[in-house]
């Protein structure tokens, strides 16, 4: 047993290291975390959050580095011999034992239930009974104060995106865990929620378990973690208050790409426009667009539009929606509603090979392309609806990708992260959509990859096609789209002609701070556009 | 004793030994999620094995080759018999249990029942070859010199035992800690492992168990009629036992114990005596494995959580509700 | 002609006829991302109509080879219409799927033994003359198995890397969400996969049948496993993987025949399934994004 009146860092990360395929998704990650407390791991899309989770609690194995656990060396082990020395971790999307009731799921994490044991569960019966009904006054108990007692007796798979939730930090403290390490516990949940989920949460802390969370929300993160490490590529970026982080200039640089050097505007709350500027007649207009997963909305009530030859960006803070955005509009999302037409057509509701035939491509932001097939047959496969003059076509395309021409007989599998994200785009371009969806493109990408890559946006864009970015780079889209759309909590926040949006307080509503208004939970009702 | 008295009794028996099987897989299938395409070659080796700890040294007269011939006692035979099952059910797990992916294990376990299948017949000094061992001593009855009708009402009341002491083990691990693990392993591995529960472990247990399972319904099976050949254990009978689980209701004992008498007794008997078609011999047996094929289809479209479903975990006594209960009465 | 010779010659047979079935099992895996446990049928089915065709309609053997075959890609076509795309548009759990695949096996061979009966039946080439080549030795039948494999094999090549099918079939094979952006009609290469790899599976059976010279109607699915020995060894979902697989346990097989003992065919085979999950899981050939 560990000894748990120890003292010194209760998780000591050194030098983590962890790659999928070419991409090294924790690279050279170093931070501790000390006992007691909640904490915060944040950083842009792709920094590798989830990926370290994975990796400090077994469920991955680090190519190099150490994890070491209350003075422990854990490097390597197993996910359950981790979570046995008490270090429990939840899940992004919330994983409850469908099959099973919720108070059975609050049964599954205690330790040391002598009734696991096969000749205890076949000869003394009444000994996991015993300890059984000591756990199930507990567990129910715990439910109770988590506002899930009147669930106890249903499935699991039966409660709500919220009480899921609940039931994912509720079953966690079950396990007696002295570490938390907790995947987006506030991923999808609603304002209400967000208060009572952060008092549940400080007073397990107050109970002595140690918390580390990644988390998007920085308002939450503002309000309850006393201690917070940035990541960015890979690694752990700077370490400290949120308060001192967010005036830290390698922190903003990686969350919006660069330091914007206009002088700032306070950003009002509701949804609107700034600038002037007329737009031309869309060829994709999107409006009331709600989807999700499961029973969670992502995003609600989204109006988009994009126009031929116009770069439209569309930015905001992680957990925004904006990747739901794109898979919605292209018909990938099952729980979609709202307006979606292409060039005058009703598509919402569409399967997706259809809406690729009517002229929409979308170039995912990572299977984007077929690993085992070669960049020329990628294409072919981009064009699979063409009835002739597809090599005429592949020929064009190369054309418009030269390094790509080069690498035509690879492998996709065997392709940089650049030329992927390339070749997605190239392969999306094969039928001459009138709308091209690109999900991230400089994602991971080195800064001399990403100034190639917008140029070829541009170049797509200045055939007439309408090009609709999802960027992370909130400088690169200021200085490259014609049109920005900022999207916060799943909702328009504001809108604007590039060079105006540039100019309003990016950084708070990235980060969090200064205005008051950004304090608030949610933005209130919308009163943009008219519908 | 007459012959409807006589069909009635074996009926018994066979209904007691398909729901020791039934359980076995419910442990396996229908608790850890475990899919064994080839159970009833557990079941075969468990009967062998108890076959020829109880038969004596082969000799010339008997005309047949195996090993062992310890003339042992049934009990110490049926001992044997379920711990081969188990030490079998270990090394197919110990290759296949580590894949999570299902399809694995079913590929490994189908491939292990077509090599033992093929391994017994081809290896005649085992169990006889294709002719199989018979003459098996009825169990207790060189002690007991009863006359066979009398000792069917004895087998009954064996087999009875036996099945009653393993329905409870059943019961005891479906309900315990342990059985509430496997089902959480069933619904997500990955969870049950963030919680500190080994999932090979605990499938590895249940793998096992549940080939003892069988091994002692084979045991059973060979002491009662005294003859095992590899005619007797072909893959169609692991079909018989899925289609009575799926049927019965999956992770639920009730259901496993509902199926076993439905299918593999109240089906399968039923039309084991349909008159024959001449010249067509294998019509009738064919017809009924399809319709225990599409009986397996059918009720995995139509309602796959069987007659009986798994029931929702019960706490009764519990102080908590009761308190609550009053709270809420005075508030 | 040497011993040696001789078992590496009955080897290339084994394979060719391996080889046909565990490219068509493993395609079919690669689209659907389940494995079939009625495959096995598949080829027995396959058999016993190329038997009916030639012998009661009294069709010529080549045709009705030709016939069988096409019958079984319809049937397997119509069975995944009928029966398991319903299955897998309800969204049931892999577990339950394979249960399906394993109860119509259960079925199909039933259908079979009652169609047909218990009883061996044979299919025979007219003129069976021995052909020499070097040291090997071959009757005209077992020419004509390693032709039509050969031939497959080719076809099947130039249909996966040539035809707008056979790419789209590898890409979805790749990823069912990237090829359904691409535009690919995912329901329609899906359908097309089960045609093909019912026609292999056909042809598999004829020629196995040819082979084995008597066959009953367990005996495809008694060579199921052979086909899952070959189509993991060689990488689960890659076709050339299956053929590299086929080719292993085709010569390993026949080779210990000769050098062993021939009642331990099988085994070898089930020993490099097992030495292969334990040592190398995702066999030769891994496919990229293909769980192994």
């Amino acid at each position: 047993m560990a000894d748990d009146t120890a003292t010194g860092p209760i998780l000591e990360v050194q030098d983590l290291v962890y790659s999928f395929g070419g991409l090294r998704a924790v690279n050279g990650s170093t931070f501790s975390i000390n006992r007691g407390g909640i904490n915060a791991l944040i950083g842009p899309n792709g920094a590798g959050k989830t990926t370290l989770i994975n990796v400090v609690a077994g469920a991955l194995r680090a190519e190099s580095g150490t994890v070491r656990f209350n003075g422990m060396d854990i490097t390597g082990w197993q996910s359950h011999r981790v979570a046995l020395q008490g270090l429990i971790r939840t899940f992004q999307i919330s994983r409850e034992l469908g099959g099973m009731t919720v108070l059975e799921n609050m049964l599954i994490p205690p330790p040391q239930q002598s009734g696991e044991n096969i000749f205890n569960a076949m000869f003394r019966p009444g000994m996991g009974h015993r300890q059984d009904k000591i756990l199930v006054e507990k567990a129910l108990a715990r439910l109770d104060d988590f506002g899930l007692y009147d669930s106890r007796d249903q499935y699991a798979r039966n409660l709500s995106g919220g009480q899921k939730r609940l039931l994912e930090l509720a079953r966690g403290v079950m396990a007696e865990p002295k570490l938390m390490v907790l995947d987006e516990p506030f991923a999808g949940v609603n304002p209400a929620l967000i208060e009572l989920l952060e008092g549940h949460l400080l007073k397990l802390r107050d109970s002595g378990i140690t918390f580390v969370m990644v988390e998007h929300n920085l308002n939450v993160v503002e309000r309850v973690c006393e201690h917070v490490v940035v990541m960015a590529e890979g690694r752990t970026l700077a370490t400290g208050k949120l308060s001192e982080l967010r005036k830290n200039e390698e922190v903003i640089t990686a969350y919006l790409g660069g330091a914007l050097t206009a002088q700032p505007k306070a950003a009002a709350v509701d949804a609107h426009v700034v600038g002037h500027a007329e737009r031309a007649e869309p060829i994709l207009r999107a409006s009331g667009l709600t989807a999700g997963y499961s029973k969670v909305p992502v995003i609600q009530e989204v109006d988009v539009q994009a126009e031929p030859g116009k770069v439209v960006a569309i930015v905001g803070p992680n957990g925004a929606g904006k990747s739901t955005m794109l898979k919605s509009l292209f018909g990938l999302l099952r729980n979609s509603s709202g307006e979606v037409t292409l060039a005058g057509t009703e598509i919402a509701g569409w399967a997706a090979f259809r809406i690729a035939r009517s002229g929409m491509a979308y170039v995912p932001q990572v299977i984007n392309v077929f690993p085992n097939l070669s960049v020329f047959e990628n294409l072919e496969m981009g064009g699979y609806t063409l009835k002739s003059g597809r090599q005429d076509r592949v020929a064009e395309v190369l054309d418009i990708f030269p390094d790509l021409k080069t690498a035509r007989a690879k492998k996709g599998g065997n392709l940089s992260g650049g030329q992927r994200n390339m070749l997605g785009m190239a392969r999306a371009l094969m039928l001459n959509p009138k709308v091209v969806l690109v999900d991230e493109p400089t994602a991971g990408l080195s800064p001399a990859y990403t100034g190639i890559v917008w140029e070829q946006i541009l170049r797509v864009a200045g055939l007439g096609t309408a090009v609709v970015v999802v960027e992370q780079n909130v400088d690169l889209a200021v200085n490259h789209a014609d049109w920005v759309y900022v999207l916060v909590a799943g909702r328009n926040r504001l809108e604007g002609p590039a060079h105006e949006v540039g100019r309003e307080d990016l950084p708070s509503i990235f980060l969090g701070g200064e205005s008051p208004a950004n304090l608030a939970a949610e933005p209130t009702v919308r009163s943009g556009s008219s519908p | 004793m007459s012959p409807i008295v006589y069909y009635l009794t074996t009926l018994v028996v066979f209904f007691f030994i398909f729901a020791i099987s039934t359980w076995g897989l419910n442990l396996q299938f229908g608790t850890a999620g475990i899919l064994n395409f080839t159970y009833i070659t557990f079941f075969a080796i468990g009967g062998y094995f108890t076959g020829v700890s109880m038969l004596g040294r082969p000799d010339a007269l008997s005309n047949m080759r195996y090993i062992l011939g310890l003339n042992l006692p049934f009990p110490i035979a049926l001992l044997i018999g379920a711990t081969a099952a188990g030490v079998l059910g270990l090394l197919v797990g110990l290759v296949a249990l580590r894949r999570l992916r299902s399809d694995y294990l079913a590929i490994v376990t189908v491939s292990v029942g077509a090599i033992v299948y093929d391994f017994v017949n081809v290896n005649t000094g085992l169990f006889n070859g294709a002719d199989g061992i018979a003459g098996i001593p009825y169990p207790f009855n060189d002690s007991l010199n009863l006359d066979p009708n009398t000792y069917t009402f004895f087998y009954i009341a064996l087999t009875g035992l036996v099945t009653l002491v393993l329905g409870l083990l059943a019961f005891r691990i479906y309900n315990s800690p342990l059985g509430r693990t496997l089902r959480a392993i069933r619904e997500d591995a990955d969870v049950a492992s963030a919680f500190g529960k080994d999932s090979y472990r605990f499938r590895m247990i249940a793998m096992v168990v549940g080939c003892v399972y069988a091994g002692i319904a084979g045991g059973l099976l060979v002491g009662f009629i005294s003859a095992l050949n590899p005619g007797g254990w072909v893959a169609g009978e692991t079909f018989l036992l899925y289609a009575a689980l799926l049927l019965g209701g999956r992770g639920n004992n009730w259901g496993a114990l509902l199926g076993a008498f439905l299918v593999p007794v109240l089906f399968q008997e039923a039309t084991r005596y349909l008159p024959q078609i001449p010249g067509h011999a294998e019509l009738i047996p064919a017809l009924r494995n399809m319709i225990v094929g599409g009986l397996l289809i059918a009720v995995l479209w139509f309602r796959p959580e069987g007659i009986l479903p798994e029931r929702k975990a019960k706490f009764p006594g519990v102080e908590y509700l009761k308190k609550r209960k009053a709270a809420l009465e005075v508030g | 002609m040497s011993v040696l010779a001789q078992s590496v010659g009955f080897g290339l047979i084994t394979a060719s006829v391996l080889a046909l079935a565990a490219v068509g099992l493993s395609l079919q895996f690669g689209v659907t991302n389940y494995i079939n446990f009625a495959y096995g049928e598949f080829l027995t089915i396959g058999a016993y109509l190329a038997w009916t065709l030639s012998h009661s309609l009294h069709l010529n053997v080549y045709l009705s080879l030709v016939v069988a075959t096409l019958i079984m890609g319809v049937f397997a076509l119509l069975l995944n219409r009928l029966l398991l795309r319903p299955f897998t548009k309800k969204g049931v759990p892999l577990l339950f799927l394979l249960v399906v695949t394993f109860g119509l096996s259960l079925f199909l061979s039933n259908l079979t033994l009652a169609i047909w009966g218990p009883d061996f039946q044979s299919l025979d080439l007219p003129r069976e003359v021995p052909h020499a080549f070097g040291p090997f030795l071959f009757t005209t039948s077992q020419l004509t198995i390693i032709g039509i494999a050969a031939v497959a094999m080719g076809a099947l090549h130039i249909l996966l890397t040539r035809t707008e099918i056979g790419k789209a079939m590898r890409a979805m094979s790749d990823s069912v969400d990237l090829a359904q952006i691409s535009g690919i009609d995912t329901d329609r290469i899906t359908s097309f996969t089960w045609l093909l790899s019912g026609c292999l599976a056909g042809l598999a059976g004829i020629v196995l049948a040819i082979n084995i010279t008597s066959f009953q109607p367990n005996f495809g699915g008694e060579f199921l496993f052979v086909i899952f020995a070959a189509v993991i060894l060689g990488g689960v979902g890659s076709p050339y993987g299956a053929m590299l697989g086929a080719l292993v346990i085709g010569l390993a097989t026949e080779m210990s025949a000769v050098l062993i003992n021939s009642a331990y065919k099988n085994d070898v085979a089930f020993a490099l399934l097992i030495l292969t999950l334990l040592l190398r899981p995702q066999g030769i050939i891994r496919m990229a994004g293909k769980a192994a």
